[in-house]
C-alpha cells in the first residue's frame, strides 16, 4: 500500500497515502489555552483552521516539543494535522511483519530493510486518546 | 423515464411547501378559533388542506395525502355550514396538522408511517362523524381558554420570491465572508509591498464598500421574522391554559422583528419552555388571583425588539413571581451555599442543572427542556437570559441574542503576547484607567456598586502574565468578572468559525478566526473564562467593601443618567454616550433613577418607557414634580412609536422622544446634543 512516512524522533511511522491531503512545512501553530497536551494548537492551512496534534504524545512515546512539519489527514470529523519531526517520503509498504500493541497503530510493515509502524487514524484520534 | 434524482428534488420542494402550508394551517386555525366564524377564513383553511392533499399525492406520498384528505373532509363540514367551529374541532385539526408535521421527515425518507397515518385518519373521521350534534353545548363550555391580542398577521406569498435551500444561502454567505477576508489580505499586501495605505486608493475603498454591502445583503437573506415561531408559542399557551384551567390572555408584539433563521430555530425550544412555564407556574389559579385582588384573567406577554445588533425577546407573566428563598433552599439542599448571594444572584440559580423548585418543574413545562437547557440553548447562539421577578406581581425572562452568528462584534485585547477576541455583547466596561482597589486581600474593581474580582487574563489562559494593564469587565450569566489584559487593541467584527470537532470541548474558547495576515485569532467564551477564573483563584469576593471606591474625579463633562431595565440597552447607551464625551450613570428603573437624582446632580435623563416599578412616563412626571431637579431635561427612548404615546410622553414633560427602531449612535448623540450642547461643553 502507498503510505507517507512520518518520523517521530528516531522512529518511523506511516500513514495511508489515501487519507493524507498535504504536508505543511514549518507551520505556524497557535496554541489553544487549556487544551490537553496531545493538542499542539491550530494552524491556518489556506484559510481553513486545522487542529494540530502531538503525534508522539498520542502514541504515548514522547512529547514533540519541536516539530518541523505537519501532515494534514482527512478524517470523518474533518481534517487533522499530525506533527512530525521530519518530512518523510512517500513509499510502498510491504507485508505485515508484526502485530503492534501501541494504541493508535495497526501493525508493523516491512519497508526495504527496515519496518514502519502503520498509524490507525481512527483510534489515534479517538476522543479518549486526545483528552 | 423515471429518475429518482428528480423525484428527490420534487420531494425536497414538497417538504418546503408542506412546512409552509402546515404553518399556515396552524395560524389560520388559531385565528379561526379567535373569531369563531369567518367564511373567508374557513375557505382559506379548506384550500390549504386541499392543496396539501394534492401536492402529497403528486410526489407519491400516499399516506400523507390520505391524512390531508380526511382533514379536508372534516373542514368541508365547516365550509358547508354543516357544523360550527368548536375548540374540540380546532384541537382535532391542529392535532392532525402536528401529526403531519411529525410524519414529514420519515415520509420523505420513504417510510410510509402507515400506522401513524391510519391513527390520524381515524381520529379525523371520528370527529367528522360526531358532526352536528356536538356543535352547541361544547362551544359554551370553553369558548376561549385563551384570548388573543395580537396584530393580524399576513402570510403574504410574494409572487416575486423564490425558495432557496438554506445550505445554498450559507455557502453564499461563507464565500462573501471569505472574499472580505481575501480583500483584507490584498490590502495588507499593498501596504507591505508598495508602502501605500490601501484605504487611500479609491478602488480599494470602493471594493470595501461593495463587499460590506454584499455581506449585509447576504446576511439579510437568512433573516426571518419572529412571527414564524409565535404561532407555536401561542398554541402552547393555549394548551397549557386549557389543561390547567387558567384564563390566560396572550399578547404578542414586535413579531415582525427579524432574526437569523439559525438563531431563531435554536430559540424555539427555550421560548416554548418559557411560555409554558409562565402559564403553568407563573400564573396562579383563578381562585388565588381573585384572593390576591388581581384580575382573574392573567396575561402572558411576548415582546421582540431589535436593538443595535441584538434582538431582545421578553416573556412576561403577571403571576406570582419566583420565590427567591425557595430557590436558595433548593440550592442548599443540593449542597451549594447560596446564603452569601444577593437575591439577584440567587435567582439565577434556577438555571443550574438539577435545580428544580416545586414552582419550576411539573409535567407540563418540566417535560423536554428545563431552565438549564434554556440557558444552554440561548448560550449556544451567543445569547444570554436575564430574569426579573417581583413577588406577587410576576416574572420576566429576557432572552438577548445576536441577530446573526456569522459575524460577531468583538473587542480585541492583547494578553500573554497574543491577541484575543472578546465578544462585545458580554463586555460591561473596558478602559485604560479603571481604578483598582483591594478587598479581602484581593484585587477588585467596581462595576456600579458591585465589587468585581480581577484576574489576569494571560494567567487564566496559561500564558506569561503581567501585573499591569487595562481592565475589561465582562458579564457572564450570573456574575461579572474583571480581566487585566496587556493592552486594548481595538474593536472589530470577527467572522467566527467553530473549532474542529476532533478537539475536546474547551470551555474558554468560543471559536477562532483567520486574520488578514493569516494568523489565527482566538475568540474567548466569557462564561467559560469566568468559571475558570473562579476555579483558579480562591473564593471570590462577595462582599462589597465599605465606603465608595476611588471614583474618577468629578469632571466638567455633562452627566447623563441612563434609565432602562435591560442591561444590554443600558450598556449600549453608556458606551455610545461615553464615546460621545459624556459621563454616564445608569439606573434600572424609575425608582432607582429617582434615588440617584436625589443625591447626584444630573444634566440629562435618558429613559426607557416600559420598566418595572416606575415606568418612563411616571419617572418623567416625578422629575417634573421634584423640588430641585424639576428642570432636568428628559429624553424618552422607546419601542413605542404611536402618536398617542408620543403625546403622553410630551404631556408628562419629556423634552424629546426617540423611537428605538430608528435608534442609532448618531441619532442618540444628536438628540442629547440638542438638549445639552456638544459634549463636554457643559450645560
Amino acid at each position: 500500500m502507498r503510505a507517507l512516512l512520518l518520523h517521530i524522533g528516531d522512529d518511523t511511522y506511516a500513514v495511508p497515502m489515501e487519507q493524507a491531503r498535504e504536508v505543511v512545512a514549518t507551520p505556524v501553530v497557535t496554541t489553544l489555552p487549556t487544551a490537553p497536551e496531545t493538542v499542539l494548537g491550530v494552524c491556518n492551512v489556506r484559510g481553513e483552521i486545522i487542529p494540530v496534534f502531538d503525534t508522539g504524545a498520542l502514541l504515548g512515546v514522547r512529547r514533540m516539543t519541536d516539530f518541523s512539519a505537519i501532515v494534514v489527514m482527512e478524517t470523518a470529523l474533518g481534517p487533522a494535522g499530525l506533527a512530525m519531526s521530519d518530512i518523510g517520503a512517500s513509499v510502498e509498504l510491504g507485508e505485515l511483519v508484526a502485530d503492534t500493541e501501541t494504541p493508535g497503530t495497526r501493525g508493523a510493515r516491512s519497508l526495504g530493510d527496515g519496518i514502519a509502524v502503520l498509524i490507525d487514524l481512527e483510534s489515534l484520534l479517538a476522543p479518549a486518546r486526545i483528552a | 423515464m423515471s429518475s429518482t434524482g428528480h423525484e428527490d428534488e420534487f420531494r425536497t420542494l414538497f417538504a418546503m411547501e408542506a412546512e409552509e402550508r402546515l404553518d399556515a394551517l396552524s395560524s389560520q386555525l388559531l385565528a379561526l378559533e379567535e373569531v369563531g366564524s369567518d367564511a373567508e377564513l374557513v375557505a382559506a383553511i379548506f384550500r390549504e388542506a386541499h392543496t396539501l392533499k394534492g401536492a402529497a399525492a403528486v410526489v407519491g406520498l400516499e399516506t400523507f395525502s390520505e391524512v390531508a384528505h380526511a382533514m379536508e373532509d372534516l373542514l368541508e363540514q365547516l365550509r358547508s355550514g354543516e357544523r360550527m367551529t368548536t375548540p374540540a374541532l380546532i384541537d382535532g385539526v391542529l392535532a392532525a396538522v402536528d401529526g403531519l408535521r411529525a410524519m414529514l421527515p420519515a415520509v420523505l425518507e420513504g417510510d410510509e408511517q402507515a400506522a401513524t397515518a391510519a391513527a390520524l385518519v381515524h381520529a379525523l373521521h371520528e370527529l367528522a362523524e360526531a358532526g352536528g350534534e356536538q356543535s352547541g353545548h361544547e362551544a359554551d363550555e370553553e369558548t376561549s381558554a385563551v384570548d388573543v391580542v395580537a396584530p393580524a398577521r399576513h402570510h403574504a406569498h410574494d409572487a416575486e420570491s423564490v425558495r432557496v435551500p438554506l445550505t445554498r444561502l450559507d455557502e453564499l454567505i461563507r464565500l462573501v465572508g471569505e472574499s472580505a477576508a481575501a480583500h483584507l489580505r490584498v490590502g495588507r499586501m499593498i501596504r507591505d509591498r508598495l508602502e501605500i495605505d490601501p484605504m487611500s486608493l479609491d478602488e480599494v475603498r470602493e471594493l470595501s464598500r461593495i463587499l460590506n454591502e454584499l455581506q449585509e445583503r447576504a446576511m439579510r437573506a437568512r433573516m426571518v421574522p419572529v412571527s414564524t415561531i409565535t404561532d407555536v408559542l401561542q398554541r402552547a399557551v393555549r394548551e397549557v391554559a386549557r389543561t390547567t384551567g387558567k384564563d390566560v390572555c396572550w399578547e404578542a408584539r414586535g413579531e415582525d422583528t427579524e432574526l437569523d433563521r439559525g438563531v431563531l430555530q435554536q430559540l424555539g425550544d427555550p421560548l416554548l419552555h418559557l411560555v409554558r412555564n409562565a402559564v403553568d407556574h407563573g400564573i396562579e389559579s383563578s381562585a388565588d388571583r381573585v384572593a390576591a385582588g388581581k384580575p382573574e384573567q392573567s396575561v402572558v406577554r411576548f415582546h421582540a425588539m431589535q436593538l443595535g445588533s441584538e434582538v431582545i425577546i421578553t416573556v412576561t407573566d403577571d403571576g406570582r413571581g419566583i420565590d427567591v428563598e425557595r430557590v436558595r433552599a433548593e440550592a442548599a439542599r443540593l449542597g451549594s451555599d447560596a446564603s452569601s448571594l444577593s437575591d439577584e444572584e440567587a435567582l439565577y440559580l434556577v438555571f443550574r442543572t438539577g435545580l428544580s423548585t416545586a414552582s419550576f418543574v411539573s409535567d407540563i413545562s418540566g417535560r423536554g427542556v428545563g431552565l438549564d437547557v434554556v440557558r444552554a440553548n440561548v448560550e449556544a447562539v451567543r445569547g444570554r437570559v436575564e430574569i426579573r421577578t417581583e413577588a406577587g406581581a410576576g416574572s420576566e425572562f429576557r432572552v438577548i441574542v445576536p441577530i446573526t452568528l456569522a459575524v460577531l462584534p468583538c473587542l480585541l485585547v492583547e494578553a500573554g503576547g497574543q491577541h484575543h477576541a472578546i465578544p462585545m455583547h458580554s463586555i460591561v466596561h473596558a478602559d485604560n484607567d479603571t481604578a483598582e482597589g483591594r478587598a479581602e486581600g484581593r484585587p477588585v474593581v467596581f462595576s456600579g456598586s458591585h465589587a468585581v474580582p480581577v484576574s489576569d487574563l494571560a494567567e487564566i489562559l496559561g500564558l506569561p502574565s503581567s501585573d499591569e494593564g487595562p481592565i475589561v469587565i465582562v458579564a457572564g450569566l450570573t456574575r461579572q468578572h474583571a480581566f487585566r489584559v496587556r493592552a486594548l487593541v481595538g474593536q472589530r467584527d470577527v467572522v467566527v468559525k467553530g473549532l474542529s470537532r476532533l478537539l475536546p470541548r474547551l470551555d474558554v474558547l468560543a471559536g477562532a478566526s483567520v486574520e488578514p495576515d493569516g494568523s489565527i485569532l482566538l475568540v474567548l467564551d466569557v462564561s467559560g473564562l469566568i468559571d475558570r477564573a473562579r476555579m483558579t483563584r480562591p473564593r471570590a469576593v462577595q462582599a462589597a467593601v465599605a465606603g465608595e471606591p476611588g471614583l474618577p474625579q468629578r469632571s466638567t463633562r455633562a452627566r447623563v443618567l441612563v434609565v432602562d431595565d435591560a442591561l444590554t440597552v443600558r450598556e449600549l447607551q453608556r458606551s455610545i454616550l461615553e464615546r460621545g464625551g459624556y459621563d454616564v450613570q445608569t439606573a434600572s428603573d424609575g425608582v432607582e433613577a429617582m434615588a440617584i437624582l436625589a443625591v447626584d446632580p444630573v444634566d440629562l435623563v435618558l429613559t426607557d418607557v416600559e420598566m418595572p416599578r416606575m415606568d418612563g412616563f411616571a419617572l418623567t412626571e416625578a422629575i417634573r414634580a421634584h423640588a430641585t431637579r424639576g428642570n432636568v431635561p428628559v429624553l424618552i427612548l422607546t419601542s413605542r412609536a404611536s402618536e398617542e404615546d408620543r403625546q403622553r410622553g410630551l404631556e408628562a414633560g419629556a423634552d424629546g422622544y426617540i423611537v428605538k427602531s430608528a435608534f442609532n449612535e448618531a441619532a442618540l448623540l444628536a438628540a442629547v446634543e440638542r438638549l445639552l450642547g456638544p459634549s463636554g461643553a457643559g450645560r
